[in-house]
């Protein structure tokens, strides 16, 4: 149900017009799907099959543009949901309450907002959080010649599609280390030969390059830096900024603090004007993060045979980590949103044997325990009915957007000529302007209050 | 009976929340279905609400309906004011201080601003001491206006 409702947020979300319009026009010059295969190498990324789908999107839709482009999306959002839920081990009563409490910590987090907010028409981060929980589940699988061979599939559409997608083989060697066998060795070594002829192609031969400091801004600790200002200060010290990056990755998953690599919730704790949401976000998730440690240690402690999701922590451990260390060149939420589906599994699987822990005692014991987790999964919940706001907010600013550009175009000389953009761009904005979209200045405050942008 | 009850509340209390969430948003969605999705209804507003409010996408469409941009209309109170207003939308930008809202409605609108009507405006916005405002007016300038400012006062306060 949780997943119906987000996807219907983003049926009725127009599409984008940053970094999405002009992919669409792209795709509308384009003369085929297979084309980026053979043009895309070069400059600092390979990503054929990304401009490869937004024209194959484009030529299936036959002008139903919003059917094409939102509805994959709503699609990839219901499959995330099924992918993860079909990863948790639910036998008994405890397993449900933990699985629960693990979907709203999965809708809750801000990684997942990354999902929602934007699409480049496509939203790739969300694409590759799907191939990542492909390769769980085929972890988690009774595997066999299949298993092996879609590991193999998902890992290249993965990495073709964006860097992102090399977190592939980390879920599969991580579950295949931690005893997770339904991709087998076999399968395992193939993904793995892959993810050695991916760097080779890469960088020997199609000698595409790393993010340099001077493509975007990026935040760094109370402030955002812009491109140049980071040449300036990191230029020589690329290690240091890049060890940054990896850290404020990390946190931001582990405390929602850092957010965009900025100590925003901070700053404004400094300025004494700290919104209700940033209390819940990082509250919330500081108690998380301690549950998920605490549990850890006890398990760790216990000496008592590892089970499913006592492996399904160990997946996400690896890559939470392997996706801060990917996230080096710039901090933003976007690309660490595997990670945070990921630590929604690990919230999963701690929460487990703190229920035990917390029915198997005495009153006192359960006392205590109930009133912590009485406020951690109502703050969990609340969160994750935030995301509602957070689109609507978000639908209302594009469909403005495409109000405003006709006006933003001509005047910066980038409005088109050709009858045929023009044709594309019309119909795309009528699209949006008639969309039905509520003005969040209508809402009452405190929705903004408690739920943030 | 304590010690029994008890234990079972953590179970409880962590799932209870996500269920309650997950009723909440099956009401919602049968709502939608029926065509009243409450966090997706839209409020209607007229063209002058919708300037005050920073509407632009409604802005752009209640024009191109052949809405008078520039015309009067009721700016209901607690909307965007305390009060009610009778205000033109490119009065209602300029009380809301925004430059882009009468931008939109002066490139939007099919006939430009005259000569008069561009005066009291580029007025208003010299009372509000609004330069970013001040300026945009500028780029819409009638040939034949002035700036002389006697007797103009602001509909709203």
């Amino acid at each position: 149900m949780l997943a119906i409702a987000i996807a219907y947020d983003m049926w009725r979300m127009p599409i984008q017009v940053s970094d999405s319009l002009q992919e669409i026009l792209d795709a509308q010059a384009s003369t085929s799907a297979l084309r980026p295969f053979v043009s895309d190498a070069g400059g600092n990324y390979y990503r054929p099959l990304r401009i490869a789908q937004i024209k194959a999107l484009f030529d299936l839709s036959h002008g139903h543009y919003h059917l094409a482009y939102r509805g994959f999306h709503a699609a990839l959002i219901l499959l995330l949901v099924w992918l993860f839920t079909r990863a948790l081990t639910v036998e008994t009563g405890l397993d449900a309450a933990a699985a629960i409490f693990g979907l709203t910590v999965l809708t809750g987090l801000h990684t997942f907002l990354a999902f929602l907010r934007e699409a480049f028409p496509i939203n790739h981060f969300l694409e590759m959080a799907v191939f990542a929980l492909v390769a769980l589940n085929l972890s988690l699988s009774r595997g066999g010649w299949w298993a092996d061979v879609l590991a193999a599939l998902t890992f290249v559409a993965g990495a073709l599609t964006l860097e992102s997608g090399l977190l592939v083989w980390v879920v599969l060697a991580a579950a295949w280390i931690a005893g997770l066998r339904g991709v087998s060795t076999r399968g395992v070594v193939i993904v793995t030969a892959l993810f050695a002829g991916y760097f080779l192609m890469r960088f020997l031969f199609l000698h595409t390059g790393l993010p340099s400091l001077t493509e975007r801004s990026s935040g760094y600790l109370f402030e955002r830096l812009e491109a140049a200002e980071l040449q300036r200060r990191f230029g020589d010290a690329r290690a240091y900024f890049y060890s940054y990056n990896v850290l404020a990755s990390l946190l931001g998953v582990l405390f929602s603090e850092p957010r965009d690599g900025m100590f925003a919730a901070t700053l404004a704790w400094k300025r004494a004007d700290v919104h209700p949401f940033a209390y819940l976000a990082v509250g919330s998730s500081l108690a998380m993060t301690a549950l998920i440690v605490s549990a850890a240690i006890a398990t760790w402690r216990s000496r008592r045979p590892l089970d499913r999701p006592d492996r399904l922590a160990i997946v996400a451990a690896a890559v939470i980590v392997a996706n801060a260390v990917l996230s080096f060149s710039y901090v933003k939420d976007d690309i660490i949103t595997i990670a945070g589906v990921f630590y929604a599994l690990a919230a999963y699987a701690a929460m487990r044997p703190v229920l035990k822990y917390a029915t198997s005692g005495g009153v006192a014991r359960a006392v205590v325990l109930s009133l912590a987790l009485g406020v951690l999964a109502p703050a969990w919940a609340m969160r994750s009915y935030g995301v509602h706001h957070v689109v609507n907010e978000h639908a209302f600013r594009t469909r403005n957007d495409w109000a405003w550009l006709p006006l933003a175009w001509q005047r910066n000389g980038r409005w088109p000529t050709d009858p045929k953009q023009l044709q594309l761009i019309e119909a795309l904005r009528k699209d949006a302007l008639e969309s039905a979209v509520p003005n969040p200045n209508l809402v009452p405050e405190w929705r903004g209050l408690w739920f943030g942008e | 009976m304590v010690r029994r009850v008890v234990p079972g509340a953590a179970p409880l209390l962590v799932s209870l929340p996500g269920a309650i969430l997950a009723i909440v948003t099956a009401v919602m969605m049968l709502m939608a279905a029926g065509g009243s999705h409450p966090l997706w209804r839209v409020e209607p507003v007229n063209l002058s609400e919708a300037a005050a409010l920073r509407d632009r996408a409604t802005i752009v469409q209640l024009i191109a309906r052949g809405e008078d941009p520039y015309a009067r209309r009721e700016v209901r109170a607690n909307l965007a004011f305390n009060d009610r207003f009778e205000l033109t939308p490119l009065e209602a930008g300029i009380a809301t201080h925004r430059a882009e809202i009468v931008d939109m409605i002066l490139f939007s609108a099919r006939t430009p601003v005259d000569a008069a009507a561009w005066t009291r405006l580029r007025c208003l916005a010299e009372l509000e001491g609004d330069k970013d405002v001040s300026a945009t007016l500028e780029r819409y300038r009638p040939e034949s206006a002035t700036q002389v400012c006697d007797g103009v006062t602001r509909p709203w306060h």
